[in-house]
């Protein structure tokens, strides 16, 4: 794959932490040597449950956090290696659109002041077309012109995800990270924002990594997705096979436990038992396996490596 | 004849809820949360509401149990609770009366179990108290009961967990002692409030499953309120969709789910993204949800974002009514037979 755009290796963030005042120091491993790669102009989604590490991938892709070990490569650029201003240049290549579109937005700039800032940052275009740029990103994101001199909070909760996203195009960035881009909206305003989002890849040739706990809005979004499952990427694969041929027991049982909108009770009773295990102490061999219907000897004691076992479709399973 | 899922009788009513309207009365205006909203529970039934934020859901779930707090208030309605062949409204009942039904006949399960257990008091203290108040158990019987209950939700280690206090069970396991708590008393009716929407899809269908078994073996109805519609596909008998303050589609959730009338159940069921059926886009309803404050304008709520809109739609308000067997539509359009 000659034109990844984003390429990762063996990224690790961990975070070291104390339980109570004297407490040992403990490490919390939050992403265990995920490596991956996106093409231009494609849609990779990212599931998993709470706590597999899914946002901690995209903000340590972001760089605000500072990757404990492995590679980041942005167009086969290794971002670590570069000095402040190189990365604050690089920075501009990618953006990010957060969960809680109000929590992400300044309540004391309005929403021109918001969308303007990234341009102010950097230094780009006079005034007068730094105005016009955000009154052209208002218009590409579906918002009203009179939006320009109001405040984040006299919006919905979908227009503000709107406002956030005309911030995140602003420095024309080749790549958008979708942290649960949807998550706190209602489903009609979900599916408003979902059809933005798809229509701005296509005018622009952005490049997408969409990460979701929801897998019918990840597919509908993704060409391809992974599946992460406490810190570790367990499956990563064409969306299709990811939907039909899951060959990793979690993602069979993430697959299976999810409630279909048809009144048939299809759902198989008791399809995954237990909770997610702790990160800080996650057991040995393949995280899964004290869940897993499938575990053997093996998983207990040996981490299972990736292996492509379909076209593009890798997992990290001794049985699959 | 109503029947459930498994064909067993949903003829014996429980809870009827007639014209139930309640609203806050705030500085700025009254905000109408619920407006006239009926509907019907009958033993073993599972009635799911769905609608989205600000449909009136969660406060017509309070209004039943009469937990709305000033400035809201419950303006008219009746809810009357069967018991063999007494009933008695729920909205009438004196203070102690209340106190006899809110978590012995009727218990409720709320979405964030944190918020909705008490952080200072241990899980056993908190299942043991309906036990001994509302069945005049033994501290020992109680604490013996209240072990079983966890364990009957899938809490191991139950003795040593009823001395835990709520901060050191996970999410899904707080829920769990939610709903040990609403079990206590063998309700008739547990109102569950989009009791797994904090929680992972994994320990989403393990409470599922526990609220299903509970409905299969012990007949306990539920009134199950949601935003997401694979869960009351999934859980449900009858369904009814909110909208503005309103039902506007009621019926059994396989007519619901292949032949919506209403415009706006349409929209919303096409709106959802669906595994296995990927479409290039999803429709979206245009708008948003009119405000609920003040004098309600003359029309149907949903027609300014309607699609099916026909000229009498602007003027005239449409009843909830009967457009076939066991299925009903405030809409215009669906009463004359749909488009």
């Amino acid at each position: 794959m000659a034109d990844a755009l984003l390429e990762t290796v063996d990224v690790v963030k961990s975070f070291p932490i104390r339980k109570g005042f004297l407490g040992r120091k403990q490490l919390l491993v939050a992403v265990d040597g995920v490596s991956l790669k996106i093409n231009k102009g494609e849609t990779l989604g990212m599931v998993g449950e709470s706590g597999c590490g899914k946002s901690t991938l995209g903000l340590t892709i972001m760089r605000l956090y500072e990757p404990t070990g492995g590679q980041v490569l942005i167009e086969g650029q290794d971002l670590a290696a570069l000095d402040p201003a190189g990365l604050r240049k690089a920075r501009r290549q990618m953006q990010m659109i957060f969960q809680d579109p109000f929590a992400s937005l300044d309540p004391r700039l309005t929403v021109a002041d918001i969308i303007r800032e990234p341009l102010d940052i950097h230094s780009i275009g006079t005034v007068a077309e730094r105005k016009a740029e955000v009154r052209r990103l208002l218009r590409i994101t579906g918002m009203p012109a009179d939006a320009a001199t109001r405040f984040p909070s006299e919006f919905s909760g979908g227009q503000q995800q709107r406002i956030g996203i005309a911030r995140a195009l602003a420095l024309q960035p080749k790549l958008l990270i979708c942290d649960e881009p949807v998550s706190a909206l209602d489903v009609s305003v979900q599916a408003q924002i979902l059809n933005l989002l798809r229509d701005i890849q296509q005018s622009f040739e952005l490049t997408y990594l969409f990460i979701s706990h929801n897998i019918s809005v990840t597919a509908f979004m993704s060409r391809r997705i992974g599946v992460m499952y406490l810190g570790k990427l367990v499956e990563i694969g064409p969306s299709q096979s990811i939907l039909n041929k899951p060959l990793h027991p979690y993602t069979q049982a993430l697959l299976k436990a999810i409630p279909r909108p048809v009144p048939k009770r299809t759902r198989e009773k008791r399809s995954i038992l237990g909770e997610i295990p702790s990160p800080i102490n996650p057991p040995s061999g393949c995280r899964f396996h004290p869940r897993c219907p499938l575990a053997e000897e093996i998983c207990k004691h040996k981490v299972p490596e990736m292996r492509e076992l379909a076209r593009e479709h890798s997992v990290a399973c001794h049985m699959a | 004849m109503r029947r459930n899922r498994d064909g067993a009788d949903l003829n014996v009513p429980l809870l009827e809820v007639k014209h139930l309207t309640t609203e806050f009365v705030l500085m700025a205006g009254v905000v109408h949360a619920v407006n006239d909203v009926s509907f019907e529970v009958a033993q073993g039934e599972v009635l799911g509401i769905v609608g989205e934020s600000g449909s009136g859901k969660s406060v017509t779930a309070l209004s039943l149990m009469r937990l709305i707090q000033a400035p809201g208030r419950i303006a008219a309605g009746e809810v009357i609770l069967h018991d063999g062949d007494s009933q008695q409204d729920i909205l009438q009942l004196t203070p102690s009366e209340l106190g006899k039904v809110r978590g012995n006949k009727i218990a409720m399960v709320f979405q964030d179990p944190m918020t909705s257990l008490n952080p200072v008091l241990t899980a056993g203290f908190q299942i043991v108290e309906p036990l001994k108040i509302h069945r005049g158990m033994s501290d020992q019987a109680a604490h013996k009961y209240a072990a079983e209950l966890l364990e009957q939700v899938g809490i191991p280690e139950a003795k040593r967990r009823l001395r835990q206090y709520p901060h050191e069970f996970s999410g899904g396991m707080r829920q769990r002692v939610m709903i040990a708590v609403a079990l206590a008393c063998s309700p008739k009716l547990i109102i569950a409030d989009e009791p797994t929407t904090a929680l992972d899809v994994t320990i989403q269908a393990q409470i599922l499953d526990i609220l299903r078994d509970l409905n299969d073996n012990a007949g306990t109805s539920v009134i199950i309120i949601t935003h997401d519609l694979g869960v009351v596909a999934e859980m449900a008998n009858h369904v009814a969709v909110m909208y503005a303050g309103r039902i506007v589609e009621y019926g059994s959730v396989d007519e619901i789910f292949t032949s919506p009338k209403h415009p706006y159940t349409i929209a919303l069921m096409s709106s959802i993204p669906v595994l296995g059926s990927m479409p290039d886009r999803l429709t979206t309803i245009e708008g948003a949800p009119p405000s609920l404050m003040g004098d309600r304008p003359p029309g149907c709520p949903f027609e300014p974002r309607c699609q099916a809109r026909i000229p009498r739609c602007v003027d005239e308000d449409p009843a909830l009514s009967l457009i076939a067997p066991g299925h009903l539509a405030a809409c215009w359009v669906a009463q004359a037979g749909g488009r």
